[in-house]
């Protein structure tokens, strides 16, 4: 069991000051840069560690989301863990960065400078991976489901649309082939 | 008005053949909480089309660009260069965000492998999502990207969830799902 740490580069020495923190719980960690074979295929590699992995910690800074770390979202959207609420995902922020819209149910957890604030932060991780449920927050699920009822209503307002739409025009159809007759009549 | 962060421009062919691909894209946006928006809401307006194309990136925090078909078409084999144009307009909003402070984002989907990097060279150093002209991989991308944003708000149905409703949208629009 390991937790695989997305970052980009530029906050690499928070994730393994992270990753030494976790260590120091007898948590295993996976970092691209430490953890991949010499010679293998990076996609393919971080594709089947996030695959495997029991939680993902996602370091995010300002300057968040190189190509690496884009990569990384783009494995987890795409495979679409996000909505595996019993997967722990674990936004671990540096600052006051803009979070991705698919963690946004997930509480995130602090990180600055100090040691103190790197154990906390190992802390929260533990506390997830021991109960997935609490990293998710309540109140912003029934907001998003909220949102997904609303999202569903505009799908149903535009399959109306698109039916209204295709009456009218078949409407103009037959009118036009009316008019033909009236002409040849 | 929908709200501009939660807008996203679609900037595609709009012919027979690429119907279900528009639709694909257009219920993706919409099932994931977004309101999808494009050059057709103002046909027929009085304004120049590329002032109502301007008018409609504008109006969005969020465009999506279909690069998927550059070949020459037609007697004179000519490619249209259409989506290139609009993409232009929608990196120059992001970069006069910066400015601003009116934030503009933006996706260019591709062609499977990559030609485009031979036809659209200078959007080099982006990863940029390919498809495959097909409603699956247009709505796996569409998602991907747009969950990604911030102003995504999840939960919302799945890739696939989307992909299985499709097929009523399409037929109530007179197309296929692709």
């Amino acid at each position: 069991m390991y937790v695989f740490i997305s970052h980009s580069r530029i906050n690499s020495s928070y994730a393994f000051r992270l990753s030494q923190e976790l260590a120091n719980r007898n948590i295993e960690t996976w970092l691209d840069v430490r953890d991949l074979a010499p010679g293998a295929d990076w996609n393919q590699g971080v594709a089947s560690a996030i695959q495997n992995a029991a939680a993902v910690v996602f370091v995010i800074g300002p300057d968040s989301g190189d190509r690496g770390q884009n990569f990384e979202w783009h494995q987890v959207v795409s495979h679409e863990y996000y909505l595996d609420l019993s997967k722990p995902l674990v936004p671990v922020i540096v600052g006051n960065p803009e979070i991705p819209g698919f963690l946004k149910l997930r509480r995130p957890l602090s990180l600055g400078d100090t040691p103190r604030s790197c154990e906390e932060a190992a802390d929260g991780i533990v506390n997830a991976l021991r109960d997935p449920a609490s990293c998710v927050d309540p109140k912003k699920l029934e907001l998003g489901r909220k949102a997904r009822r609303e999202a569903l209503d505009h799908l149903r307002e535009y399959a109306q649309t698109l039916a209204e739409e295709a009456v009218r025009s078949a409407g103009l159809r037959a009118q036009g082939r009316g008019d033909n007759r009236l002409n040849v009549e | 008005m929908p709200r501009y962060e939660k807008s996203v421009f679609l900037n595609c062919p709009f012919d027979d053949a690429f119907s279900p691909l528009f639709h694909a894209a257009v219920l993706t946006i919409a099932a994931l909480g977004f309101t999808p928006r494009c050059a057709r809401e103002s046909e027929g307006e009085a304004d120049p089309r590329i002032d109502r194309i301007a008018k409609g990136l504008s109006e969005a925090k969020y465009s999506i660009h279909d690069l998927s078909r550059f070949h020459g078409e037609g007697p004179d084999n000519l490619s249209r260069f259409n989506m290139p144009l609009e993409l232009g307009m929608a990196v120059a909003c992001r970069f006069q965000g910066r400015i601003t402070g009116i934030q503009h984002n933006w996706v260019a989907l591709v062609p499977q492998g990559f030609v485009h990097q031979k036809f659209i060279s200078d959007l080099a150093g982006f990863d940029a999502p390919a498809h495959e002209q097909a409603a699956a991989s247009i709505i796996r991308e569409v998602a991907a990207w747009l969950t990604q944003q911030p102003d995504f708000t999840p939960p919302a149905p799945s890739a696939r969830k989307i992909l299985e409703a499709l097929p009523k949208i399409g037929a109530v629009a007179g197309g296929g799902a692709g």
